[in-house]
């Protein structure tokens, strides 16, 4: 999904984008563009979007219940904005929470001291 | 630019996506490559090159529908269960239809004797719609089921197989269950009466297959040859 993703571990990097996403709408609405840039900006451009593959999950979590969305007419254009629902609020803590704990994990193990869970 | 979309939506119907998502994904992108264009032009680049940066960042058509077709739950209801949407829903459907048909007739025949129509009258009248009715829901209605599940299929870019069993079963139980209605007149009493079995009625099942399967198969060789030609 991420250049960074292509060019090393798809895998590694599930979870990754839905994290950023939720955790970006939190605070205010915006549409693919904003995300992508704003995703861009946040994390120092290390996680570098294809830019259109945002949108299949923008719809799977608007699916999903975790984003609701209303499209708006914008300079004559129509443009679809995104905005975190309950359900999604909920969803970011479980992520959040999940990746703390995998970061934190990761980083021990990088500094050579291992892992210990509640530290 | 157009072409790319236009790859991209029949890359997503056929990958089974259902047509709402595919156009609005096809719309959103649009509207990135506005920005990313606009963009681009900000930071003093020529307009070619401004449109080939914006298409290089968005992603190329490979990478845009497979992120796409991976979600499953985006995926049409004719692509997830595609016996149910082509074999099994027609068929309720062509019965539902004929159910209620026959419920409004009785409704409406209730409702004028209600009303205190003579009874003659109310047999002609009935009698009249009751056999236009049964006519059209046995030689008419299979048909436009028919016309119906094919034009979904084509939408959709469905793979052929499915529909096509689709159209055989829709034209055969169309053909082999033959309804009729006499309505009540005169103190003797009304009839629905449902025949089923497909002796005597070949001709019908072969008329009804070849009234629904040539337009699909046509329009299909259509699409395949000249691509839908129409914007999502």
């Amino acid at each position: 999904m991420a250049q960074l993703m292509a060019s090393t571990n798809p895998a590694f990097m599930n979870g990754v984008p839905e994290l950023l996403v939720l955790r970006l709408l939190r605070s205010r609405e915006m549409y693919g563009y904003e995300i992508v840039q704003a995703i861009r900006e946040e994390t120092g451009e290390v996680v570098n979007l294809a830019e259109g593959v945002i949108y299949p999950l923008l719809h799977a979590l608007e699916r999903g219940g975790a984003l609701t969305s209303r499209r708006t007419a914008v300079n004559g254009r129509s443009r679809i904005y995104y905005a975190l629902s309950p359900r999604g609020v909920s969803r970011l803590d479980e992520l959040t929470g999940l990746w703390s704990r995998l970061t934190q994990a990761l980083h021990q193990v990088i500094k050579g001291e291992g892992y210990v869970p509640g530290v | 630019m157009s072409r790319e979309f236009e790859q991209l939506r029949e890359r997503v119907l056929g990958g089974g996506i259902g047509r709402t998502h595919a156009a609005r994904y096809i719309a959103e992108l649009r509207d990135h490559v506005e920005d990313l264009l606009a963009e681009e032009r900000e930071a003093g680049r020529p307009p070619k090159e401004a449109l080939a940066r914006a298409m290089q960042r968005l992603g190329d058509v490979d990478a845009l529908a497979e992120a796409m077709i991976a979600r499953r739950e985006l995926q049409a209801w004719s692509a997830r269960a595609p016996v149910a949407a082509f074999v099994v829903a027609p068929l309720v459907m062509l019965g539902l239809v004929i159910a209620l048909w026959i419920a409004a007739l009785a409704a409406l025949c209730v409702a004028a004797r209600h009303a205190g129509w003579a009874p003659s009258d109310l047999a002609r009248w009935t009698g009249r719609v009751a056999s236009g009715a049964a006519r059209l829901s046995n030689t008419s209605l299979p048909v436009l089921m028919g016309w119906i599940l094919a034009g979904t299929a084509v939408r959709q870019r469905a793979p052929a197989g499915w529909p096509m069993l689709g159209l055989v079963v829709l034209a055969a139980v169309g053909a082999a269950v033959q309804v009729s209605v006499t309505v009540p007149f005169a103190g003797a009493p009304g009839e629905l009466s449902l025949s089923t079995g497909l002796a005597g009625y070949w001709g019908r099942f072969a008329l009804d297959l070849a009234a629904t399967t040539a337009p699909y198969g046509l329009v299909s060789v259509w699409r395949g040859a000249h691509g839908s030609g129409r914007e999502a």
